[in-house]
Parts: C-alpha cells; structure tokens; sequence
C-alpha cells in the first residue's frame, strides 16, 4: 500500500511541472465590459512551458500552426486569430518559426449592436508544442465572459493593446515584388518617398508555408532606391508562386511590417 | 548579382545539403541491424518493392497511425503481397524515442506493427543518407532499386486520429502504382511529423 502511494506521488509532482499540452491558454480582454457594435481588444495568453514551442502560420520545415475554433453566438464577430512576430528556431535539427515563453495572440472581438446584458464566449484554441522531447498535441477551452457597458480598463489593457500595435501590418507606399527565376525569388521592396527606414539589419519571416526555404538567412540588401534579396525557394515550393506574403521586423522598423505579394492575372 | 545566401544550419550536426536520395534515382545503400540483431541489407532486396517507414513511438504523429490501426494494417496488408516493410528508429541512444532492442521490440509488438524487420539505425546513418526528417517519414523503393517515393503517409498534417479516414492516402496510392507497375504520380511530397531525433 505505502510503496503505490509512493509512486501516485512521484507521478503527481512530474505532472505538476507539465502542462497539458506543454502550455496554459487564456482569453484576455482590455476591459469585463464591451459597447454593443464596438470592436474590443482581446487576446489568448498562452503560456508555454520551459523548453517547449508552439508554431507561427509558416511553422517552418514540421509543426502545425496554432489554430481557434470559435464558438461565438450569432451576431458577435471577431477579426481572426492575429499572430505576433515570432522567433525562429532549430528543434531536432528543423527549421521553424513560433513562440516559447509567454505569447499573446490578438483578437478583435465586435458584439452586436443589441448587445445587452452579460454573455459567456467560448472558444477552443488548439496547438503543436514542441521540445528537445518531442511534441505534444495542446488544446484548451477558452471562456471570455463580458457584460454590456462602457468600457473599463483591466490590469491586461495595457498589454493587449502593445499586442495589438505589434501584429504586422502593411503600410501605405511599400511595396513587395517576387520574380520567380529557376531556384531563387527575387524579391524586391520598393517604397514612396517618405518610408527610410533602413531594412538592412531587419529580420524577414516568410509568412506562406513552404514557398521559401526555412533554413534560409534572410536578409535585404539596399539597391539605390530599392531593396532586394534572393531567397532560396522551399523544397516543396509549388511553382509558378502565385501570392507571397512577408513579415519584416526590427532594424528601422518602428512596427513589423507585412508585405504582399500577388501574381498578376494572366492578361492583365 | 548577389546570390551568395548564409545558410542558417547550427547545431552539432548538418543535414547533407545535397539530397543523397533522389527520386528516380538507385537509393542509398544501407545496412543496418533489425531488433535480433541480424544484418539487414538493402542490396539484398533487389527484386523487391521495398518500404521504409522512420518511426519514434512517442511521437503524436507517429501514434495517430497506431491507435488508429492505420500503420500495421498497411504492414501486414502489404506484406502479405510480397512488399518488404522495414519500420526505422533513428533516434540516438538517450534520445527520445530510443528503446534498446529487446525494449524496443516489446514496445513494436504493443504498437501492433507487423513491418519485416524493424531496424536499430541507431548512429543515425541510413536517416541521414535518406534525409529522414520526421516520424512518420515514407520512402518506396522499387525492384531496380530506384527511389520512386518520399514524402508524407498521407494529406492531413495533424495529430487525430480521425483524420486518418478522410486524408488523402498520399503513400498507398503511391505503392499501389509501384505494385502495378504505373508510374508514381505524386512522388516526393513534404512529410509531416516530429524531427528525427538523431
């Protein structure tokens, strides 16, 4: 009897250091009370556990982005699951790009313009987390609970709003172009007058899966009034590329930037 | 023009930047220990449609298609029509999902796989010459020893399992061509899965 006591716990204390899914998930809202028809910055805090990743929308060469399954009744809207700048990393020798520590994922949430009283959002958020260990498969039921009013900063305000600010965005007047030609993609930034940020020492994320190679540096070169780079094509490019998105960050760059790219249609 | 790119590859180890295993070309050699210790040679199996499976059993892509079933019924089915399967663990000593051999062979029977041989790449050379990424990683050979598949064991890059059912069945469509002796139309595809532990 004593030794099996022993061993539920020895197996409690090893759980007690592991989440499931190697980390907590939580909605976050900047204020417990929402305006009907306003939108209302919200978050997933997530919170990996010590030596363990989660992934970005391009995880890289394995992962599997994270992903919300919204539960939201009818006339309540939200703006999508929005993605930080991540961090890149080698895990077992692959390449990847997502998030280790603590990670909030922006969420602009609009109740409908009848909104009255007090209302219970779900959701489930459900992720990959990684480690020297392998992987686990995470998922947790997220619950906003709002009431109807003006809003009222709470403690995460603050935050969740310098979350907000720091999802990339484009910016009017800047430019992403993509010549495809053999195994590299030229890419080419060109921008109106009044951009100058020096985008030589920002860090570039490919943010469509497998179209560059993740092992690859990244870095843009300035070319007179332009910059470029040449960037390897993934292994499992599909060709001709028809749309390429960018995240740039740091350098010059006050917020990330995200540039995109389209083919154009044929006749155009 | 300035195509001079730093390749961001750390680490204590580099994956060969050129790939070894080329579809449609003789794949790599190898030899390599299965769980009795006998010598398992890819020379030998000339004449043969042969499958190589990168496995790690603690892997949650792996055990999709284990509890599902899914993994050892494609073993024994193929099997039975004459496919040599042979499951690979790469994984280095110490490693997640390493099992010194009479372990690991417990833990094979209890996953149910019914692979030909079940082989100990424990010095990680066959994964390396193949480029094994993640577990699962699929690989067909033909019986002229080419390379004719590399990729995913099927379309849905995910952990449930009942996902298995409604994916696309990447790899046996791939070995049903083999057995007809059609061309593969979809041969190297990106596998899904966990790093290769080596």
């Amino acid at each position: 009897m004593p030794a099996r006591f022993l061993t539920v716990m020895l197996f409690s204390s090893a759980l007690a250091n592991a989440s499931p899914g190697q980390a907590s998930a939580v909605w976050i809202s900047e204020s417990s009370t929402a305006e009907p028809g306003k939108p209302l910055h919200t978050a997933i805090r997530m919170v990996h556990d010590e030596g363990w990743h989660s992934y970005w929308i391009n995880p890289g060469e394995a992962g599997i982005p994270t992903t919300v399954e919204w539960k939201l009744p009818a006339g309540w809207q939200h703006g999508g699951l929005c993605f930080p700048v991540p961090t890149r990393f080698i895990s077992s020798g692959l390449s990847g790009f997502g998030y280790e520590g603590t990670l909030l994922l922006p969420v602009m949430l609009t109740p409908p313009e009848d909104f009255t009283g007090s209302i219970r959002l779900e959701a489930v958020v459900s992720w990959l987390a990684c480690g020297n260990n392998g992987c686990v498969p995470g998922e947790a039921r997220l619950q906003l609970e709002l009431r109807a009013g003006k809003t009222v900063a709470t403690d995460d305000r603050d935050a969740i709003l310098s979350a907000h600010r720091q999802v990339p965005a484009p910016r009017a007047g800047v430019r992403l172009e993509v010549i495809e030609k053999q195994d590299l993609l030229t890419l080419t930034i060109t921008h109106d007058e009044g951009f100058d940020a020096d985008l030589s020492s920002s860090r570039v994320f490919p943010v469509t899966p497998e179209l560059i190679d993740p092992k690859a540096g990244l870095r843009f070169k300035r070319e007179g009034k332009k910059w470029t780079l040449a960037a390897p094509l993934g292994e499992f490019a599909q060709r001709p590329v028809r749309k390429l998105s960018l995240v740039l960050d740091g350098g010059g760059l006050e917020t990330p930037l995200e540039l995109t790219w389209s083919a154009p249609l044929e006749g155009d | 023009m300035k195509n001079i790119i730093p390749t961001l590859v750390a680490g204590a180890f580099a994956l060969v930047a050129a790939h070894a295993a080329e579809i449609g070309q003789p794949a790599p050699a190898f030899t390599v220990k299965n769980l009795k210790g006998e010598l398992v040679s890819l020379a030998d199996l000339k004449g043969k449609i042969v499958v190589l499976e990168w496995v790690n059993f603690d892997c949650p892509f792996v055990k999709k298609h284990y509890a599902s079933g899914n993994m050892p019924s494609l073993q024994e089915n193929y099997t039975s029509k004459n496919v040599v399967w042979l499951t690979i663990n790469s994984a280095a000593e110490g490693k997640q999902g390493y099992h010194e051999p009479s372990k690991m062979a417990e833990v094979a029977t209890a996953q149910g796989n019914k692979a030909s041989h079940f082989l100990m790449d424990t010095d990680g050379k066959a994964g390396k010459a193949y480029d094994a990424k993640v577990t699962p990683h699929m690989f067909i050979i033909n019986q002229e020893g080419k390379l004719i598949y590399d990729g995913a064991i099927d379309s849905k890059a995910t952990t449930a399992t009942d996902d298995v059912a409604t994916a696309d069945k990447l790899f046996v469509n791939a070995l049903e061509a083999a057995l007809a002796g059609k061309e593969v139309s979809d041969a190297k595809n990106k596998p899904y899965g966990c790093g290769v532990k080596y």
